[in-house]
């Protein structure tokens, strides 16, 4: 196999303002950040050969894209998969320029949620016998938090004070991230104290329900070396989809099974041995406090049972030995579902090319992007790891 | 072998409306149902007790005796069948229209067992009656269900006499668009109604059989409530030192259900045989039957629930705010705006009948992994060897692990979703019903009861749902 390695590169990105777009529909959403995308690279509507697009529910087709954006009749695909849609779109326009088939492609992510008079995140359903008990996501992840605790044997006040320190963090990067859905950093007590929403996960515990596009034009190195020098490589797309967790009695939800395999994978492809020294940043999948803490030791940046520690040490905070969330994450950026996975490629994008103003990192050359689709037990789990150009 | 009772058995639901509900103003205490149970829920109930693990591939009918059934045009006993794991062949029946269905269901049931034409019979009867706000019959009417397996193998008590009677009087009512239970003045029901049939069925019952009113050890009868009952014991002569006001007290008049539920009440107390119990109902008429215990009952107590386990066994309801949010009395606004329930699909609800309503799993032939529900492809093994059935409707388990959602749900607030572990093997993830929060912990104890999931557009989703062990 020879992998996605230094096979492509990225060109050019953009990504809208994040949050309540009442002024905005899909495509609006769509067209900003596509032409931030296109001037980032220099290019036009006319250079791209192929699209990608991923989005959950706004709409089904690709026509949309081709309606909004004007393209002149080039192929376009519309792809879905739960939290982790726009990864994937992102992913198949690279296999597609590695394959050689394509020069220029563009992957867009977008999300229309606010329209539906609902806070929560409402995802229409397929005909169905009515007896799948009610779950929304915060209940489905409050389990992974309950267990979690009883496993390290963590107290709830441990435990809320260790997912309070995450929820912080994340707010305090969100504050420097103009484009972010909540840019107001928030005191621990305030996590602590928030209104429960699904116990024991807390207001300040779930990620944001936003609207929002975010956009990527994908190349070979070849050709990007051609337009710019401040391109990006990607060194890994690991993607893994499992089902397993409520078949089997005895995974007991203090680990993420999807998001260790994916890791294994784009670590192999990317040629990382040791992530905790070799990854300088990563955006990960923070739909819920808890879900960051797993996601710390499902991809080997902490020790088993150690997230708590680390948190508190700042090992991830932007001043820390390995920033996470340094955009805000999902937490305060927002989760336009179909969006996610090209908005943290983003700031990897803009960290690795050192465009992250107030937030930007001092050593930032391999990054990676973790995006999480599903609920504990049935999770797809798309992971990118990107270089700046020096890393070929 | 003489027909007769070979099990019974009561579920009275865990909720009480008692003198600590705010807003209940009465010192009366009863059993109603809690937001996701209705007739079938605790017709199913009871019968799972009933059965108590029986072969049920020998039961060939089940009549179900109602006033309550949630349609109108749709059969409930159809429903218990199937979440019983009763045989397709089973006979159902919905027996309905009257407080009499219970005791008729029962005669019917009798009958086709002497004339051979089933075997094993399960009667079920339930109701759950709602009568205007803080009327009287708000203050009495209690929810509940009973079972009875009747055939001939293995009888407890058999049936000696009986004797039925019509009437046609308007006692108790309710028309075909009302939702509440309608009842005429209490003294013209007892001068027409309870002397007039019940008395009058008694004595021709006795007198049929020639049993004296004296040898009958166990009056259980149902009437307007239990100062009536003792007034009709002693104008017939019927010792009423076995009788008491419990049910009355502490359960409510439970409509179809309230004679059986005193029928079961003093099979609990009767340990000997050639004991007589009258099984005395009223409604639309009387049904009086005789029965007579047998060596059998000794040996049945042994691994029986009372029906005082299931009344002692309860949880107060905090107000009468949420009694009127369960029965749909009280249009509640949702403050999360969530969508509306989409509609039920019954296509798939008929595939999905052994997963959802029989909860069937599987055992993999080649590897032994249990797993629900039923995989074609084993996910342990990967392999399509086959599969033995797991009814894991009657199968305990523990709580791996939960959460309490406060914005899922406006009735059952806040929601509990739980991954429970089988002690078999197996894992499903469910909501926990019929729980008190601060006992909820890692490891507890579970069992599974059938209840209400969803209902849209009149079409009712049954599921089950995990409760912590309650007896």
């Amino acid at each position: 196999m020879r992998g996605i390695k230094d096979r492509v590169a990225i060109i050019g990105m953009g990504c809208s303002k994040f949050g309540e777009r009442w002024d905005a529909n899909a495509s609006d959403l769509m067209i900003e950040a596509v032409q931030e995308a296109y001037m980032d690279a220099g290019l036009q509507t006319d250079d791209i050969n192929a699209a990608w697009v991923g989005t959950a529910s706004s709409f089904r087709t690709a026509q949309p894209v081709a309606e909004a954006l004007k393209f002149n009749y080039i192929p376009i695909t519309r792809v879905e998969n739960a939290c982790a849609t726009a990864t994937e779109a992102f992913r198949n326009a690279s296999y597609a320029v590695a394959a050689g088939i394509y020069d220029i492609v563009l992957a867009v992510g977008v999300e229309k949620l606010k329209d539906s008079g609902y806070s929560g995140l409402a995802i229409p359903e397929a005909p169905n016998s009515g007896v799948t008990p009610s779950a929304p996501p915060p209940s489905q992840f409050a389990m992974a938090a309950t267990r979690y605790f009883h496993k390290y044997g963590i107290s709830l006040d441990e435990g809320k004070n260790t997912l309070a320190n995450i929820a912080v963090k994340n707010h305090h990067n969100g504050s420097l991230n103009p484009r972010a859905h909540f840019q107001k950093e928030i005191t621990h007590s305030q996590a602590i104290n928030a209104p429960l929403i699904a116990s024991p996960l807390g207001l300040y515990d779930c990620c944001g329900v936003s609207d929002g596009a975010a956009a990527a034009i994908i190349t070979t190195p070849e050709i990007a070396r051609s337009l710019k020098q401040d391109y990006v490589l990607v060194k890994a797309l690991g993607l893994s989809v499992g089902a397993f967790g409520m078949l089997r009695d005895d995974w007991d939800f203090t680990y993420f099974p999807e998001t260790v395999k994916a890791a294994e994978s784009a670590y192999a492809e990317a040629g990382i041995t040791d992530p905790k020294k070799e990854v300088d940043l990563a955006m990960v999948h923070d739909c819920f406090t808890i879900t960051e803490l797993i996601i710390y030791e499902d991809l080997g940046f902490s020790n088993r049972g150690q997230g708590s520690k680390d948190v508190e040490d700042g090992k991830y905070s932007l001043e820390g030995s390995l920033p996470v969330n340094t955009d805000g994450g999902l937490k305060c950026f927002g989760h336009p579902v179909g969006a996610s996975g090209i908005r943290m490629i983003y700031e990897v994008y803009k960290q690795l090319s050192g465009k992250a103003e107030r937030r930007q990192l001092k050593k930032a050359n391999i990054g990676l992007t973790h995006n999480l689709g599903g609920r504990p037990g049935s999770f797809t789990c798309s992971i990118g790891i990107f270089g700046s150009a020096d890393t070929a | 072998m003489m027909q007769g009772l070979i099990s019974y058995a009561t579920y009275i639901p865990k909720f009480r409306l008692c003198s600590n509900t705010i807003g209940w103003d009465n010192s009366s205490e009863r059993a109603t149902g809690n937001f996701d149970e209705d007739p079938i829920t605790m017709g199913v109930a009871a019968g799972k007790i009933c059965l108590n693990n029986r072969d049920t591939n020998n039961i060939d009918a089940l009549f179900f005796a109602t006033t309550s059934a949630p349609y109108q045009e749709k059969q409930s006993a159809s429903i218990i069948s199937s979440a019983l794991d009763l045989p397709e062949e089973t006979f159902t029946i919905d027996v309905t229209g009257s407080l009499r269905s219970g005791s008729s269901a029962i005669m019917m049931a009798l009958d086709s067992i002497s004339a051979g034409t089933h075997q094993n019979v399960l009667v079920i009867t339930a109701d759950m009656r709602i009568a205007p706000a803080k009327s009287s019959m708000d203050y009495s009417f209690g929810d509940g269900a009973t079972a009875l397996l009747l055939g001939k193998r293995n009888v407890i008590a058999t049936e000696i006499s009986r004797h039925s009677q019509t009437s046609s009087m308007i006692d108790s009512w309710r028309g075909y668009y009302q939702s509440m239970v309608n009842q005429w003045e209490d003294r013209f029901i007892i001068d027409q109604g309870l002397q007039a049939t019940l008395i009058n069925g008694i004595n021709k019952c006795l007198a049929k059989s020639s049993i004296a009113p004296e040898n009958i050890s166990h009056l259980a009868m149902s009437s307007l409530n239990a100062k009536s009952n003792f007034q009709l014991a002693n104008q017939l002569k019927i010792p009423t030192h076995n009788m008491n006001s419990i049910l009355y007290d502490s359960v409510g008049h439970t409509g179809t259900s309230m004679a059986i539920m005193e029928l079961c009440k003093s099979l609990d107390n009767c340990s000997d045989p050639d004991e007589i119990i009258c099984l005395a109902n009223y409604g639309d008429g009387s049904d009086v039957i005789l029965f007579k215990t047998t060596h059998a009952i000794q040996l049945y107590h042994k691994q029986s629930i009372n029906v005082m386990d299931y009344i002692n066994s309860k949880l107060e309801v905090p107000m009468y705010e949420d009694y009127a949010k369960w029965k749909n009395l009280w249009a509640i606004g949702d403050v999360s705006r969530r969508p509306d329930a989409s509609p039920t699909s019954v296509t798939a609800l008929h595939r999905e009948e052994t997963k959802n309503t029989k909860l069937h799993g599987g055992r993999c032939l080649g590897c032994n992994y249990a797993q629900y529900p039923i995989q074609r492809i084993c996910v342990n093994c990967k392999q399509s060897s086959g599969h033995s059935v797991i009814n894991y409707s009657n199968e305990g388990s523990t709580l791996f692990t939960y959460s309490m959602d406060y914005l899922a749900s406006s009735t059952d607030n806040p929601l509990v979703l739980a991954t429970i572990n089988f002690d078999i093997g197996g894992r499903m993830l469910c909501t926990m019903t019929d729980r008190t929060l601060s006992e909820i912990c890692i490891d507890m104890p579970l069992e599974m009861t059938f209840r209400i999931i969803n209902s849209v557009n009149g079409i009712n989703s049954y599921f089950w749902k995990a409760t912590p062990i309650r007896i």
